[in-house]
């Protein structure tokens, strides 16, 4: 016999209606319909597994071969995206990545100086917890320990990076330090949006570096920019 | 000349497919290539020279991606393509026309990939291991153009991968059992096993960058609740078998030549195979070497310690019996055994390196320096490069109905060997005083060192040419004198029995094959 047989394409048909209602009845919280949507999806596993014995009993040996080795191919996608949850497992002791409740952001804090800028550095708090829309104030704490005035420019970043759209900091963008002095200003943070239920952690880095520009954070250009500062020639 | 590009777009023959391959990896060396001489042009000397440091790192990651995916394995699926079907009776590979798709992807996936060095921002600059938050928060957005071409070319080598375990097992010739095959045949059976079992890992781990990128996952993103160190345990996890993928038809090649230049059978043929899979099987055991400073616990640095230095035994199992074959062989140095020969020792000397940096506290010492790009480039330039290099001169007549000039090949040989041991011995060195790799610019003491390194390199780049003009001039200028079907004295196999060169269509009526090629009368 040529091609599938009749009987397997009228039990996919009629698996796949029942598939698509059980899910409909699931969304419209109908009783007992998550158990005729296992039921139903367990018939579709082995039917399609009927299906396939049968068209591979009807392919040639070489055939057959190349859709094994296709499908062990598949298989180590999957397998890759496997590692996920086995990763934390093995080497995080959980499985579990995503630990809030869809409603309340955390949101840790760090700081960086760049290329050694000589400030202290200190938040008042290292984690903050942000609902939909909500905002906390955080005081950023700065110590000049050179001996020279500076004049401090704080950039922000996020991770990941997407989010940063929906903060809404109210930060001051130049700080100027004399030599010694310390001071303390509030950031405040801002959630603009609602807290999507797959998102419950998230960082903010506040990032300091000399307001003249020197080793911009990210600029392509800045081994040159450093080495123009020091009057470096390219040759030693 | 349209119907030329039409028949070459549209062949399913698996020896036009093996030459397409081999011609496209013979250009991507050049391109990337050139991309080492600019490297070694700036590094030649302290300070800024020739490169803009945002570009060295373009230059230095394009040069790892293309000349592993676009050069070396290209080559060796050119090798695969021509050899294989004749090596075991068989007319063609298993699927002709996936096999054309397979090869057509490739320019498609370096089209792709080239045009990132065109675009705003730059070609991707993390390095060909792609590193995440590098290639996630920090990567230009040319990176989601080299993902996509991960994946064309991944998908290729997948079909390449599934072509040729198909095409050896169901179309064998009558009486060329498993046994019977030669050792180049096994060594790609069990290299596309390899291949189909890694790729798809490398395509998961580039999608997991692409959506972490673009679509609020954090898969590397510690934020999110992902982990950055988890990219590299994926990546590895693909990257050193794909090492072995590299290696393991070289080591097949090694064992066609160096039998027929010895005029004796290879020693110890099973245990070559035996050798092969435990290699092949040792490789998914061993990536934490290359993360021994991530902050993994002690009891799994030892254990990948050891299973690092396991590697050692079937490695040297081969080593021994390619030795024992030359021992009291009657041997002659043409081009192809000059070039083993020069495998031998090299990879062996590449070999040892990995050793060194197999051992966990040694590895504190070495990691990030050049000493790992030295041991690197012993392994694949002088090892599966220098095989490359052989099958090519020995093979070229079969291909070719021609002989190449053995003069241009020995000259070829030497300069090659002596300029790439003045490039690459010399890394080891600067490594081991401290030179960290990736780096545009270093510290005064590591000059001269890095002078003879450029020079070398700039030697070797020379030396290639002659190869490009000696493979030339038998292609197509059919200079040589002609080649008779068994070419070589000793050369043993059903490839040998066709006439040189090999007719379009081989094999059209299955030979019957009665013993092995390793048992000889």
């Amino acid at each position: 016999m040529n091609g599938i047989s009749l009987a397997i394409h009228i039990r996919v048909l009629a698996l796949t209606l029942g598939l698509v209602l059980s899910t409909i009845m699931w969304t419209r919280d109908v009783a007992l319909s998550p158990l005729l949507f296992l039921v139903f999806s367990g018939l579709m596993l082995w039917t399609g597994y009927g299906w396939l014995m049968e068209t591979m009993r009807q392919m040639t040996r070489v055939k057959r071969h190349g859709l094994i080795l296709g499908a062990f191919g598949l298989g180590m996608f999957v397998f890759s995206y496997a590692m996920v949850p086995l990763y934390h497992i093995l080497c995080h002791g959980s499985a579990s990545i995503n630990e809030g409740s869809g409603e309340v952001l955390n949101v840790n804090l760090f700081t960086e100086r760049y290329r050694g800028l000589p400030i202290g550095v200190s938040l008042s708090k290292k984690q903050m917890a942000l609902s939909s829309k909500g905002h906390d104030i955080v005081y950023v704490t700065l110590e000049n320990q050179s001996m020279k005035s500076l004049g401090v420019h704080m950039k922000i970043a996020s991770q990941p990076k997407t989010v940063q759209p929906y903060f809404g900091l109210v930060t001051p963008s130049n700080i100027e330090l004399a030599p010694g002095q310390r001071t303390t200003f509030p950031v405040e943070v801002k959630f603009l949006a609602d807290i999507p239920d797959d998102l419950s952690e998230t960082a903010i880095l506040f990032l300091f570096q000399d307001q003249n520009g020197v080793g911009q954070f990210g600029k392509g250009d800045a081994w040159e920019k450093m080495h123009l500062k020091d009057n470096y020639n390219g040759v030693r | 000349m349209m119907k030329k590009l039409g028949y070459w777009l549209a062949t399913t023959n698996h020896k036009d497919i093996g030459s397409l391959y081999l011609w496209f990896s013979l250009l991507m060396f050049l391109f990337a290539g050139a991309m080492a001489l600019m490297i070694r042009i700036e590094l030649s000397h302290p300070g800024r020279i020739l490169l803009d440091p945002n570009f060295y790192n373009q230059m230095v990651t394009m040069h790892g991606l293309i000349m592993i995916f676009g050069a070396i394995m290209p080559a060796l699926a050119g090798f695969a393509n021509w050899q294989i079907p004749m090596m075991i009776g068989a007319s063609d590979m298993a699927f002709p026309r996936l096999n054309n798709w397979s090869f057509w992807l490739l320019p498609v996936g370096f089209g792709l990939m080239g045009s990132t060095l065109f675009m705003e921002g730059g070609a991707p600059n993390f390095g060909w291991t792609m590193y995440a938050p590098l290639s996630t928060t920090y990567g230009p957005p040319s990176t989601d153009f080299m993902i996509l071409a991960i994946h064309v070319l991944g998908l290729s080598s997948i079909l390449a991968a599934l072509n040729i375990i198909a095409t050896i097992i169901n179309l064998r010739a009558p009486g060329m059992t498993y046994h019977r095959m030669p050792i180049f045949v096994w060594s790609w059976l069990i290299t596309a096993f390899l291949l189909l079992a890694i790729m798809p890992i490398l395509a998961g781990t580039v999608t997991m960058l692409l959506t972490d990128r673009h679509f609020g996952t954090s898969f590397f993103a510690a934020a999110g609740g992902g982990d950055p160190l988890m990219f590299q345990h994926l990546f590895w996890f693909f990257g050193h078998p794909e090492v072995y993928v590299l290696v393991m038809p070289a080591f097949g090649i090694i064992s066609e030549i160096i039998p027929t230049f010895s005029r004796k059978p290879l020693f110890g043929a099973k245990f070559m195979v035996y050798a092969i899979a435990c290699i092949a099987v040792l490789s998914f055991i061993v990536w934490i070497h290359h993360m021994f400073v991530t902050g993994v616990s002690v009891g799994v640095k030892i254990f990948f310690m050891f299973t690092t230095l396991l590697v050692a035994v079937p490695t040297a199992i081969k080593v021994f019996n390619w030795t024992a074959t030359m021992y009291k062989g009657a041997l002659t140095f043409e081009t192809p055994m000059l070039f083993a020969i020069g495998f031998l020792f090299l990879f062996t000397l590449g070999g040892f390196g990995g050793l060194m940096l197999g051992v966990v506290p040694a590895d504190y010492q070495y990691q990030d320096t050049y000493f790992v790009v030295g041991h690197f480039h012993y392994a694949i330039v002088t090892g599966v490069y220098y095989a490359i290099v052989a099958g090519v001169y020995y093979w070229l007549p079969k291909w070719s109905g021609r002989m190449y000039s053995e003069t241009l090949g020995s000259w070829h040989f030497w300069l090659s060997t002596i300029s790439a041991n003045m490039t690459f011995l010399p890394m080891h060195f600067l490594g081991l005083a401290g030179m960290p790799r990736r780096i545009p610019d270093y510290a005064i003491q590591f000059a001269d060192f890095n002078r003879i390194v450029s020079l070398g390199g700039f030697i070797f780049g020379i030396a290639q040419l002659i190869f490009v003009y000696a493979v030339i001039e038998t292609v197509f200028f059919k200079k040589g004198k002609k080649a008779t079907p068994q070419v070589w004295e000793c050369a043993k196999g059903l490839e040998w029995t066709l006439e040189s060169p090999a007719p379009h269509h081989s094999f059209l009526v299955a030979p019957v094959v009665t013993k092995s090629v390793h048992e000889w009368d």
